[in-house]
Protein backbone atom coordinates (compact mmCIF):
# COMPACT_ATOMS: atom_id res chain seq x y z
CA UNK A 1 0.00 0.00 0.00
CA UNK A 2 3.17 2.11 -0.27
CA UNK A 3 2.56 3.03 -3.66
CA UNK A 4 -0.96 4.46 -2.91
CA UNK A 5 0.53 6.87 -0.23
CA UNK A 6 2.61 8.41 -3.71
CA UNK A 7 -0.66 9.53 -4.88
CA UNK A 8 -1.38 11.72 -2.15
CA UNK A 9 -0.76 15.13 -2.96
CA UNK A 10 -0.25 16.92 0.68
CA UNK A 11 0.81 20.26 -0.42
CA UNK A 12 -1.54 20.24 -3.31
CA UNK A 13 -3.46 23.44 -2.65
CA UNK A 14 -0.39 25.38 -0.88
CA UNK A 15 1.24 24.85 -4.34
CA UNK A 16 -1.76 25.93 -6.33
CA UNK A 17 -2.23 29.56 -3.54
CA UNK A 18 1.81 29.95 -4.54
CA UNK A 19 2.02 29.98 -7.81
CA UNK A 20 -1.22 31.31 -7.95
CA UNK A 21 -3.61 28.69 -9.70
CA UNK A 22 -6.85 27.68 -9.29
CA UNK A 23 -7.73 24.05 -9.19
CA UNK A 24 -10.46 24.48 -11.69
CA UNK A 25 -7.43 25.09 -13.86
CA UNK A 26 -4.75 22.65 -12.72
CA UNK A 27 -7.62 19.92 -13.19
CA UNK A 28 -8.06 20.73 -16.74
CA UNK A 29 -4.77 20.67 -17.30
CA UNK A 30 -4.68 17.21 -15.64
CA UNK A 31 -7.10 15.48 -17.77
CA UNK A 32 -6.00 17.22 -21.41
CA UNK A 33 -2.18 15.99 -20.42
CA UNK A 34 -3.62 12.77 -19.13
CA UNK A 35 -6.00 12.38 -22.09
CA UNK A 36 -2.58 13.23 -24.35
CA UNK A 37 -0.10 10.66 -22.81
CA UNK A 38 -3.08 7.77 -23.60
CA UNK A 39 -3.58 8.78 -26.80
CA UNK A 40 0.02 8.34 -27.52
CA UNK A 41 0.61 5.18 -25.82
CA UNK A 42 -2.59 4.22 -28.23
CA UNK A 43 -0.48 5.05 -30.89
CA UNK A 44 2.44 3.83 -29.89
CA UNK A 45 0.61 0.30 -29.19
CA UNK A 46 -0.95 0.48 -32.71
CA UNK A 47 2.26 0.95 -34.47
CA UNK A 48 5.19 -1.36 -32.81
CA UNK A 49 2.40 -4.23 -31.96
CA UNK A 50 1.19 -6.86 -34.96
CA UNK A 51 -1.61 -7.49 -34.83
CA UNK A 52 -3.17 -4.75 -32.70
CA UNK A 53 -4.88 -6.71 -29.67
CA UNK A 54 -6.50 -4.32 -27.41
CA UNK A 55 -7.60 -6.33 -24.57
CA UNK A 56 -4.06 -7.58 -23.70
CA UNK A 57 -3.27 -7.18 -20.21
CA UNK A 58 0.05 -4.94 -21.17
CA UNK A 59 -1.88 -2.64 -23.20
CA UNK A 60 -4.56 -1.90 -20.59
CA UNK A 61 -1.71 -1.64 -18.17
CA UNK A 62 -0.42 0.96 -20.04
CA UNK A 63 -2.53 2.80 -20.81
CA UNK A 64 -3.49 3.26 -16.81
CA UNK A 65 0.35 4.19 -16.57
CA UNK A 66 0.07 6.78 -19.67
CA UNK A 67 -2.92 7.99 -17.42
CA UNK A 68 -0.91 8.50 -14.51
CA UNK A 69 2.03 9.95 -16.02
CA UNK A 70 0.22 12.41 -17.95
CA UNK A 71 -2.42 13.46 -14.51
CA UNK A 72 0.94 13.74 -12.51
CA UNK A 73 3.29 15.60 -14.82
CA UNK A 74 1.31 19.17 -13.92
CA UNK A 75 1.94 18.58 -10.31
CA UNK A 76 5.63 17.71 -10.56
CA UNK A 77 5.50 20.92 -13.08
CA UNK A 78 3.77 23.09 -10.55
CA UNK A 79 5.92 21.59 -7.66
CA UNK A 80 8.96 22.44 -9.37
CA UNK A 81 8.27 25.92 -10.28
CA UNK A 82 6.78 26.60 -6.67
CA UNK A 83 10.61 25.16 -5.21
CA UNK A 84 12.16 27.65 -7.68
CA UNK A 85 9.64 30.54 -6.57
CA UNK A 86 10.98 29.45 -2.64
CA UNK A 87 14.57 29.59 -3.34
CA UNK A 88 14.05 32.95 -4.46
CA UNK A 89 12.13 34.52 -2.17
CA UNK A 90 14.40 32.78 0.56
CA UNK A 91 17.46 34.92 -1.22
CA UNK A 92 15.71 38.04 -1.35
CA UNK A 93 14.03 37.84 2.03
CA UNK A 94 17.80 38.40 4.07
CA UNK A 95 18.65 41.16 1.61
CA UNK A 96 15.60 43.17 1.97
CA UNK A 97 15.39 43.47 5.62
CA UNK A 98 19.03 44.28 5.81
CA UNK A 99 18.14 47.54 3.40
CA UNK A 100 15.55 47.90 5.99
CA UNK A 101 17.80 49.22 8.77
CA UNK A 102 18.59 52.59 7.37
CA UNK A 103 14.87 53.17 6.95
CA UNK A 104 14.03 52.13 10.29
CA UNK A 105 16.72 54.31 11.83
CA UNK A 106 14.37 57.40 10.70
CA UNK A 107 10.92 56.00 10.65
CA UNK A 108 8.41 53.90 12.41
CA UNK A 109 8.29 50.37 11.66
CA UNK A 110 4.82 50.54 9.45
CA UNK A 111 6.05 53.48 7.21
CA UNK A 112 9.75 51.38 6.48
CA UNK A 113 7.56 49.12 5.46
CA UNK A 114 5.46 51.16 3.25
CA UNK A 115 8.88 53.04 1.88
CA UNK A 116 10.30 49.57 1.27
CA UNK A 117 7.60 49.00 -0.88
CA UNK A 118 9.64 50.63 -3.78
CA UNK A 119 12.45 49.19 -3.68
CA UNK A 120 11.92 45.41 -2.42
CA UNK A 121 13.02 42.49 -4.62
CA UNK A 122 10.10 41.53 -7.02
CA UNK A 123 9.46 38.18 -5.83
CA UNK A 124 7.68 39.42 -1.75
CA UNK A 125 6.45 42.80 -3.45
CA UNK A 126 2.63 41.44 -3.87
CA UNK A 127 3.40 39.73 -0.17
CA UNK A 128 4.44 43.04 1.16
CA UNK A 129 1.76 45.39 -0.38
CA UNK A 130 -0.66 42.90 1.41
CA UNK A 131 1.00 43.21 4.81
CA UNK A 132 1.58 47.05 4.60
CA UNK A 133 -2.50 47.40 4.27
CA UNK A 134 -3.02 45.13 7.00
CA UNK A 135 -0.93 46.98 8.84
CA UNK A 136 -2.02 49.93 7.94
CA UNK A 137 -5.75 48.91 8.94
CA UNK A 138 -3.93 47.66 12.60
CA UNK A 139 -0.62 48.31 13.04
CA UNK A 140 0.06 46.24 16.01
CA UNK A 141 -1.23 43.13 15.24
CA UNK A 142 1.30 40.27 15.47
CA UNK A 143 -0.46 38.36 13.36
CA UNK A 144 -0.26 40.04 10.31
CA UNK A 145 3.63 40.28 10.82
CA UNK A 146 3.61 36.48 11.28
CA UNK A 147 1.44 35.69 8.02
CA UNK A 148 3.62 37.73 5.94
CA UNK A 149 5.44 34.57 3.49
CA UNK A 150 3.85 32.26 5.91
CA UNK A 151 2.63 29.91 2.49
CA UNK A 152 6.48 29.08 1.83
CA UNK A 153 6.69 27.62 5.24
CA UNK A 154 10.78 29.09 5.89
CA UNK A 155 11.29 29.00 9.40
CA UNK A 156 13.86 31.95 9.31
CA UNK A 157 11.56 34.51 7.49
CA UNK A 158 8.79 33.61 10.40
CA UNK A 159 11.36 34.24 13.14
CA UNK A 160 12.76 37.26 11.85
CA UNK A 161 9.55 38.81 10.98
CA UNK A 162 8.30 38.16 14.54
CA UNK A 163 11.99 40.26 15.55
CA UNK A 164 10.46 43.07 13.59
CA UNK A 165 7.77 42.84 14.88
CA UNK A 166 9.05 43.42 18.57
CA UNK A 167 11.21 46.62 16.95
CA UNK A 168 7.45 48.22 17.19
CA UNK A 169 7.97 48.56 21.04
CA UNK A 170 12.15 48.94 20.96
CA UNK A 171 13.65 52.63 21.69
CA UNK A 172 15.71 54.18 18.59
CA UNK A 173 18.90 53.99 21.14
CA UNK A 174 18.83 50.33 21.12
CA UNK A 175 17.44 49.86 17.63
CA UNK A 176 21.29 49.68 16.24
CA UNK A 177 22.47 46.67 18.67
CA UNK A 178 19.52 44.75 18.29
CA UNK A 179 19.79 45.22 14.47
CA UNK A 180 23.09 43.88 14.64
CA UNK A 181 22.06 40.99 16.24
CA UNK A 182 19.35 40.63 13.43
CA UNK A 183 22.46 41.04 10.53
CA UNK A 184 24.14 37.91 12.30
CA UNK A 185 21.56 35.76 11.15
CA UNK A 186 20.68 37.48 8.16
CA UNK A 187 24.32 36.95 7.33
CA UNK A 188 24.15 33.29 8.06
CA UNK A 189 21.47 32.85 6.26
CA UNK A 190 22.70 34.71 3.33
CA UNK A 191 26.16 32.26 3.46
CA UNK A 192 24.07 29.30 3.64
CA UNK A 193 22.34 30.33 0.36
CA UNK A 194 25.17 31.43 -1.62
CA UNK A 195 27.46 27.88 -0.30
CA UNK A 196 24.07 26.00 -1.80
CA UNK A 197 24.21 27.73 -4.69
CA UNK A 198 28.03 26.96 -5.47
CA UNK A 199 27.41 23.29 -4.63
CA UNK A 200 24.92 23.00 -7.49
CA UNK A 201 27.16 24.87 -9.40
CA UNK A 202 30.11 22.52 -9.18
CA UNK A 203 27.85 19.71 -9.39
CA UNK A 204 26.89 20.14 -13.12
CA UNK A 205 30.31 21.27 -13.75
CA UNK A 206 31.82 18.73 -12.46
CA UNK A 207 29.65 16.56 -13.96
CA UNK A 208 30.61 17.41 -17.53
CA UNK A 209 34.49 17.36 -15.85
CA UNK A 210 33.91 13.43 -16.12
CA UNK A 211 32.87 12.99 -19.85
CA UNK A 212 36.75 12.65 -20.86
CA UNK A 213 36.54 9.78 -18.85
CA UNK A 214 33.51 7.70 -19.92
CA UNK A 215 34.16 8.74 -23.40
CA UNK A 216 37.82 7.12 -23.54
CA UNK A 217 36.05 3.58 -21.47
CA UNK A 218 33.44 3.88 -24.88
CA UNK A 219 35.69 4.17 -27.42
CA UNK A 220 37.87 1.45 -26.03
CA UNK A 221 34.76 -1.24 -26.08
CA UNK A 222 34.10 0.25 -29.58
CA UNK A 223 37.53 -0.21 -30.09
CA UNK A 224 37.69 -4.15 -28.31
CA UNK A 225 34.39 -5.06 -30.44
CA UNK A 226 36.57 -3.95 -33.95
CA UNK A 227 38.94 -5.66 -32.97
CA UNK A 228 37.44 -8.66 -31.96
CA UNK A 229 35.24 -8.96 -35.60
CA UNK A 230 38.17 -8.18 -37.11
CA UNK A 231 40.00 -11.28 -36.02
CA UNK A 232 36.88 -13.47 -36.35
CA UNK A 233 36.49 -12.15 -39.86
CA UNK A 234 40.49 -14.08 -40.45
CA UNK B 1 28.45 34.66 -27.57
CA UNK B 2 27.83 34.72 -31.27
CA UNK B 3 30.44 38.09 -31.46
CA UNK B 4 33.03 36.07 -30.81
CA UNK B 5 33.13 33.72 -34.06
CA UNK B 6 34.86 36.81 -36.01
CA UNK B 7 38.62 37.20 -34.74
CA UNK B 8 37.88 41.32 -35.01
CA UNK B 9 34.59 41.02 -32.47
CA UNK B 10 36.92 38.66 -30.20
CA UNK B 11 39.32 41.65 -30.12
CA UNK B 12 36.69 43.75 -29.27
CA UNK B 13 34.94 42.09 -26.64
CA UNK B 14 38.18 41.21 -25.20
CA UNK B 15 39.02 45.21 -25.98
CA UNK B 16 35.73 46.51 -23.73
CA UNK B 17 37.30 44.05 -21.00
CA UNK B 18 40.23 46.40 -20.80
CA UNK B 19 42.93 44.07 -22.29
CA UNK B 20 44.73 44.24 -25.93
CA UNK B 21 44.56 41.20 -27.68
CA UNK B 22 46.19 41.15 -31.40
CA UNK B 23 45.14 38.89 -34.25
CA UNK B 24 48.81 38.01 -34.14
CA UNK B 25 48.09 36.35 -30.63
CA UNK B 26 45.14 34.67 -32.06
CA UNK B 27 46.68 33.26 -35.09
CA UNK B 28 49.85 31.87 -32.38
CA UNK B 29 47.31 30.20 -29.94
CA UNK B 30 45.67 28.26 -33.04
CA UNK B 31 48.78 27.23 -34.52
CA UNK B 32 49.99 25.52 -31.00
CA UNK B 33 47.03 24.42 -30.38
CA UNK B 34 46.24 22.96 -34.57
CA UNK B 35 49.50 21.66 -34.23
CA UNK B 36 48.89 20.11 -31.06
CA UNK B 37 45.84 18.36 -32.15
CA UNK B 38 47.53 17.16 -35.43
CA UNK B 39 50.45 14.93 -33.83
CA UNK B 40 47.48 13.83 -31.55
CA UNK B 41 45.20 13.20 -34.77
CA UNK B 42 48.45 11.77 -36.59
CA UNK B 43 49.76 9.29 -33.51
CA UNK B 44 45.97 7.68 -33.39
CA UNK B 45 45.67 7.21 -37.26
CA UNK B 46 43.40 9.78 -38.58
CA UNK B 47 42.77 10.79 -41.58
CA UNK B 48 43.86 13.90 -42.99
CA UNK B 49 40.15 14.49 -43.70
CA UNK B 50 39.24 13.94 -40.12
CA UNK B 51 42.59 16.10 -38.79
CA UNK B 52 40.97 18.99 -40.76
CA UNK B 53 37.67 18.82 -39.26
CA UNK B 54 39.04 18.69 -35.83
CA UNK B 55 41.52 21.69 -36.44
CA UNK B 56 37.89 23.63 -38.18
CA UNK B 57 36.14 22.64 -34.55
CA UNK B 58 39.23 24.45 -32.74
CA UNK B 59 38.96 27.06 -34.70
CA UNK B 60 35.62 27.71 -33.91
CA UNK B 61 35.47 27.01 -30.67
CA UNK B 62 39.21 28.79 -29.66
CA UNK B 63 37.74 32.54 -29.92
CA UNK B 64 35.41 31.42 -26.41
CA UNK B 65 38.78 29.52 -25.14
CA UNK B 66 40.67 32.79 -25.56
CA UNK B 67 37.64 34.99 -23.90
CA UNK B 68 37.15 32.90 -21.15
CA UNK B 69 40.79 33.26 -19.96
CA UNK B 70 40.66 36.96 -20.37
CA UNK B 71 37.12 36.96 -18.58
CA UNK B 72 38.91 35.14 -15.80
CA UNK B 73 41.47 38.15 -15.11
CA UNK B 74 38.81 40.95 -15.97
CA UNK B 75 36.88 39.01 -13.25
CA UNK B 76 39.20 38.48 -10.86
CA UNK B 77 39.89 41.98 -10.94
CA UNK B 78 36.72 43.09 -10.50
CA UNK B 79 36.23 41.33 -7.39
CA UNK B 80 39.37 42.33 -6.37
CA UNK B 81 38.28 45.78 -7.11
CA UNK B 82 35.21 45.27 -5.12
CA UNK B 83 36.78 44.35 -1.52
CA UNK B 84 38.78 46.98 -1.92
CA UNK B 85 36.96 49.33 -2.38
CA UNK B 86 34.52 48.04 0.68
CA UNK B 87 37.62 48.03 2.99
CA UNK B 88 38.47 51.25 2.59
CA UNK B 89 35.55 52.90 1.81
CA UNK B 90 34.41 51.83 5.92
CA UNK B 91 37.97 52.83 7.33
CA UNK B 92 37.97 55.95 5.67
CA UNK B 93 34.53 56.93 6.40
CA UNK B 94 34.78 55.63 10.00
CA UNK B 95 38.15 57.95 10.46
CA UNK B 96 37.01 61.06 8.14
CA UNK B 97 33.06 60.95 8.95
CA UNK B 98 32.20 62.66 5.21
CA UNK B 99 31.66 60.94 2.26
CA UNK B 100 33.63 63.05 0.10
CA UNK B 101 36.76 62.85 1.86
CA UNK B 102 36.03 58.78 1.98
CA UNK B 103 35.95 59.05 -1.89
CA UNK B 104 39.09 60.85 -2.34
CA UNK B 105 41.06 58.64 0.16
CA UNK B 106 40.06 55.70 -1.09
CA UNK B 107 40.63 56.71 -4.81
CA UNK B 108 44.17 56.67 -3.84
CA UNK B 109 44.35 53.62 -3.60
CA UNK B 110 42.81 52.62 -6.80
CA UNK B 111 45.44 55.16 -8.34
CA UNK B 112 48.04 52.44 -9.35
CA UNK B 113 45.70 49.71 -10.84
CA UNK B 114 44.04 51.92 -13.11
CA UNK B 115 40.57 49.78 -12.60
CA UNK B 116 37.26 51.46 -14.00
CA UNK B 117 36.07 52.01 -10.31
CA UNK B 118 38.58 54.81 -9.98
CA UNK B 119 36.83 56.59 -13.03
CA UNK B 120 33.93 55.80 -11.04
CA UNK B 121 34.86 57.24 -7.53
CA UNK B 122 36.44 60.43 -9.75
CA UNK B 123 32.89 60.78 -11.30
CA UNK B 124 31.37 60.48 -7.39
CA UNK B 125 33.70 63.04 -6.26
CA UNK B 126 33.14 65.14 -8.88
CA UNK B 127 29.24 65.09 -8.50
CA UNK B 128 29.63 65.98 -5.12
CA UNK B 129 31.45 68.78 -5.78
CA UNK B 130 28.81 70.11 -8.19
CA UNK B 131 26.05 70.29 -5.66
CA UNK B 132 24.46 66.67 -6.77
CA UNK B 133 22.88 64.73 -3.72
CA UNK B 134 25.04 61.53 -2.60
CA UNK B 135 22.33 58.66 -4.12
CA UNK B 136 23.22 60.44 -7.50
CA UNK B 137 26.90 60.70 -6.79
CA UNK B 138 27.04 57.30 -5.75
CA UNK B 139 24.90 55.93 -8.42
CA UNK B 140 28.20 55.94 -10.63
CA UNK B 141 30.10 53.35 -8.67
CA UNK B 142 26.65 51.48 -8.06
CA UNK B 143 25.95 51.51 -11.29
CA UNK B 144 29.04 49.00 -12.57
CA UNK B 145 29.70 47.74 -9.39
CA UNK B 146 26.09 46.41 -7.98
CA UNK B 147 26.64 44.43 -5.16
CA UNK B 148 24.39 44.15 -1.78
CA UNK B 149 27.26 45.32 0.42
CA UNK B 150 28.54 47.97 -1.32
CA UNK B 151 24.23 49.16 -1.61
CA UNK B 152 24.31 48.40 2.49
CA UNK B 153 27.43 50.83 2.74
CA UNK B 154 26.51 53.44 0.72
CA UNK B 155 23.01 53.46 2.45
CA UNK B 156 24.94 54.05 6.18
CA UNK B 157 27.06 56.86 4.79
CA UNK B 158 24.03 58.79 3.43
CA UNK B 159 22.28 57.87 6.54
CA UNK B 160 25.70 59.50 8.60
CA UNK B 161 25.63 62.10 6.67
CA UNK B 162 22.21 63.13 7.37
CA UNK B 163 21.66 62.53 10.53
CA UNK B 164 25.35 62.00 12.09
CA UNK B 165 25.68 60.32 15.34
CA UNK B 166 27.69 57.89 16.82
CA UNK B 167 25.46 55.36 16.01
CA UNK B 168 25.93 55.26 12.28
CA UNK B 169 29.27 54.76 12.18
CA UNK B 170 28.90 51.61 14.74
CA UNK B 171 26.62 50.22 12.16
CA UNK B 172 29.08 50.19 9.82
CA UNK B 173 30.70 46.61 10.95
CA UNK B 174 27.53 45.19 10.00
CA UNK B 175 28.74 45.58 6.09
CA UNK B 176 30.24 42.35 6.98
CA UNK B 177 31.59 41.39 4.04
CA UNK B 178 34.33 39.35 5.11
CA UNK B 179 32.48 35.95 5.08
CA UNK B 180 31.16 36.74 1.33
CA UNK B 181 34.69 37.61 0.37
CA UNK B 182 36.15 34.24 1.51
CA UNK B 183 33.37 32.09 0.35
CA UNK B 184 33.84 33.71 -3.12
CA UNK B 185 37.74 33.04 -3.13
CA UNK B 186 37.35 29.28 -1.89
CA UNK B 187 35.03 28.85 -4.43
CA UNK B 188 37.26 29.99 -7.21
CA UNK B 189 39.75 27.81 -5.60
CA UNK B 190 37.18 25.23 -6.07
CA UNK B 191 36.44 25.48 -9.37
CA UNK B 192 40.22 25.96 -10.38
CA UNK B 193 40.57 22.50 -9.05
CA UNK B 194 37.58 21.15 -11.12
CA UNK B 195 40.00 22.86 -14.25
CA UNK B 196 42.81 21.32 -13.49
CA UNK B 197 41.06 18.03 -13.01
CA UNK B 198 39.13 18.62 -16.31
CA UNK B 199 42.73 18.74 -18.02
CA UNK B 200 44.06 16.30 -16.65
CA UNK B 201 41.57 14.18 -17.69
CA UNK B 202 41.93 14.91 -21.25
CA UNK B 203 45.04 14.47 -21.48
CA UNK B 204 44.66 10.73 -19.18
CA UNK B 205 41.92 9.98 -21.78
CA UNK B 206 43.85 10.84 -25.02
CA UNK B 207 47.09 9.30 -23.17
CA UNK B 208 44.98 5.25 -22.90
CA UNK B 209 43.33 5.87 -26.00
CA UNK B 210 47.09 6.06 -27.58
CA UNK B 211 48.07 3.24 -25.20
CA UNK B 212 45.18 1.00 -26.12
CA UNK B 213 46.12 1.58 -30.25
CA UNK B 214 49.98 0.64 -29.88
CA UNK B 215 49.36 -2.44 -27.20
CA UNK B 216 48.52 -4.82 -29.87
CA UNK B 217 50.81 -5.88 -32.67
CA UNK B 218 51.08 -3.26 -35.60
CA UNK B 219 49.88 -6.20 -37.91
CA UNK B 220 46.88 -6.79 -36.72
CA UNK B 221 46.13 -3.12 -35.69
CA UNK B 222 46.90 -1.98 -39.37
CA UNK B 223 43.50 -3.67 -40.89
CA UNK B 224 41.44 -1.46 -38.02
CA UNK B 225 42.85 1.65 -38.87
CA UNK B 226 41.84 1.68 -42.58
CA UNK B 227 38.28 0.77 -41.29
CA UNK B 228 35.93 4.42 -42.05
CA UNK B 229 34.33 3.07 -38.53
CA UNK B 230 37.10 3.22 -36.47
CA UNK B 231 38.13 6.44 -38.34
CA UNK B 232 34.36 7.97 -37.62
CA UNK B 233 34.81 6.87 -34.50
CA UNK B 234 38.27 8.06 -33.46
CA UNK B 235 37.18 11.50 -35.02
CA UNK B 236 34.10 11.80 -32.68
CA UNK B 237 35.88 10.87 -29.87
CA UNK B 238 38.00 13.52 -29.94
CA UNK B 239 35.47 15.98 -31.09
CA UNK B 240 33.40 15.28 -27.61
CA UNK B 241 36.70 15.72 -25.92
CA UNK B 242 37.42 19.33 -27.71
CA UNK B 243 33.72 20.86 -26.98
CA UNK B 244 33.81 19.14 -23.22
CA UNK B 245 36.73 20.91 -22.63
CA UNK B 246 35.82 24.43 -23.72
CA UNK B 247 32.20 23.61 -21.85
CA UNK B 248 34.11 23.47 -18.66
CA UNK B 249 36.88 25.52 -19.54
CA UNK B 250 33.83 28.55 -20.54
CA UNK B 251 31.22 27.44 -17.58
CA UNK B 252 34.13 27.45 -14.89
CA UNK B 253 35.26 30.91 -16.08
CA UNK B 254 31.66 32.75 -15.69
CA UNK B 255 30.84 35.63 -13.55
CA UNK B 256 32.81 35.47 -9.75
CA UNK B 257 29.97 38.58 -8.69
CA UNK B 258 26.06 37.89 -8.73
CA UNK B 259 24.56 41.19 -8.72
CA UNK B 260 21.88 39.61 -6.33
CA UNK B 261 24.94 38.74 -3.34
Amino acid sequence: MKWLSRLNERNLNDYLIISNTSMQKFFKHRLIIGGLCIGLWISGYMLICRPIVFNKPIFIYGMIGAFWVGYKIPYFYIKVKVKQKTEQVSADFPLWLSSLEVLILSNNIPNTLKKSLMTCPNSIKKDLQILVNKIEKDPMNQQSYIEFLSQYKLSDVNELMLDLYQFNYLDKSLMISEFAVLHKRLNAINTSNRQHSQEQNLFFIGAINSVPLFLLSIYILLIANMLSNTLMGG
Amino acid sequence: MKNLFKINRLKSSIEKLGYHYSVLDYLKSLGIYSLLLSAVALAHKLKWQFAVLLILTVILLLPFIIYAQFSYTYEFQRFNDYCLYLKQMTIQYKTHKKIKSALLQTAEAFKENSSRMHTCILKAIEDIEDGENFETALSHIEDHYCNSYILKLHSYMILGEQIGGDNVYQALNNVDFEDWQSDVIRFQKQKNNVKKTNIYFTLLSVGISLFCLYMFPMDLMRNLFSLTQFQLMTFLYFEMLIIAYTLVTCGLNGKWINRKE
